[in-house]
């Protein structure tokens, strides 16, 4: 096995992949920018009219990361950009975690009914060894046809696998508060 | 194409398909649980019913002189509960703002909530919300049992609470006043007889 291969192809699906996620984040949270603000400033890690200028300006950078990800000749910066965000983000979550502020929506793509929990910050940490990968392994000029398709179908399953997760996490916050609710 | 390339493609065609399967089923587990929860504005079963007389209150508003809330004054009256620190809140804002232009001849929106003078003012200020008359009163929300926000009581010209609920969005706030008009208490109320039916 060729481990240089191996590795450069866990470089390119972990940097495709988490410009898709980070596209759609920003997708999302640009969607409704007000909602957003609000969420951003409920995080309470910075005072009210810098957290309105800090919700402007995370979706157009997380659309930057994206954009740098996918090109190649730019890869390494959009991954260290990436690496910063998700620490900016993971330090927020755990920041509010241990203040108990556990009922905030987390704003991962807009207001997404998904609340703050140590899952989140985990699979925050996990897009964060995506990115690291991206840095470590970066691209390197053209590929033959089946590392191709290793490739692109790889990016596809850890997308719809974040998606998944993420969905997991919110049934899962969701049914705690109904059995919560329920009379015993 | 090898036998291996074949079987590469195959087990990544087969392992997309798997994932996807598995954030379809999440999904529909979500929308169920969504769909568990009921149509419209969802009323919390506590504080004045619907039907009842509003708690009645002569109270201060935020810009200056007084306002009357649960009298019967002959129109409709939206309460409704908010936070400056509230997100959903905050995008109900510019659609009670319109609400209230629109609906000017009939239906008057106060803005009520708890809390810090000061914040409220600057909160007021910043998003442009006058003329909608904001009130700060702890007995208010004390009286209506509000536990959770954005929350909205329709009361009506007779002062008695015609609907009320939790509103998330714009068909939420409308589903209120629509109750109000169709004469049921709220839209689960309505599903609830028609099922019946």
């Amino acid at each position: 096995m060729d481990y240089a291969v191996s590795f450069f192809m866990l470089g390119e699906v972990a940097r495709l992949a988490v410009a898709a996620i980070f596209a759609l984040a920003a997708f999302h949270a640009m969607r409704e920018w007000t909602v957003f603000g609000g969420i951003v400033e409920q995080y309470r890690i910075v005072p009210p009219w810098l957290a309105w200028i800090f919700a402007r300006m995370l979706p157009p950078l997380q659309w930057v990361a994206a954009a740098a990800l996918v090109l190649p000749m730019a890869s390494r910066t959009g991954a260290v950009l990436g690496l910063c965000l998700m620490t900016l983000f993971t330090v927020a979550i755990i920041v509010n975690l241990a203040r108990g502020r556990v009922s905030i929506d987390c704003g991962c793509g807009g207001a997404s009914g998904q609340k703050l929990s140590m899952g989140l910050a985990l699979r925050n940490l996990v897009v964060m060894v995506g990115l690291i990968m991206a840095w470590v392994a970066p691209p390197q000029g053209a590929v033959d046809g089946v590392t191709a398709i290793g490739v692109i179908c790889g990016s596809l399953a850890l997308i719809a696998l974040y998606f998944a997760a993420n969905q997991l996490m919110t049934n899962f916050q969701a049914f705690y508060a109904v059995s919560s609710r329920s009379p015993s | 194409m090898t036998a291996l390339t074949m079987s590469n493609v195959l087990l990544w065609i087969t392992n997309i398909a798997l994932v996807v399967t598995v954030l379809a089923l999440a999904r529909q587990i979500g929308v169920l649980n969504e769909r568990v929860t009921p149509v419209g504005a969802l009323i919390m079963d506590h504080g004045p019913k619907v039907g009842e007389a509003a708690p009645v209150f002569n109270l201060p508003r935020l810009e200056g002189g007084e306002i009357a809330i649960g009298t019967a004054t002959g129109r409709t009256q939206l309460l409704f509960f908010l936070s400056p620190t509230c997100p959903v809140c905050k995008k109900l804002l510019p659609i009670l703002r319109s609400l209230s232009q629109h609906e000017r001849t009939t239906v008057d929106v106060v803005l009520a909530s708890d809390g810090e003078l000061d914040e409220h003012s600057r909160f007021y200020q910043r998003e442009k919300l006058a003329p909608l008359p904001y009130v700060l009163s702890t007995d208010l929300g004390m009286a209506f049992r509000i536990s959770k926000l954005p929350y909205a009581v329709v009361i009506g010209p007779a002062g008695l609470i015609s609907a009320k609920g939790l509103v998330n969005n714009r068909e939420q706030i409308e589903s209120l006043l629509i109750a109000q008009e169709m004469g049921v208490a709220s839209l689960q109320d309505y599903r609830t007889r028609a099922q019946k039916r």
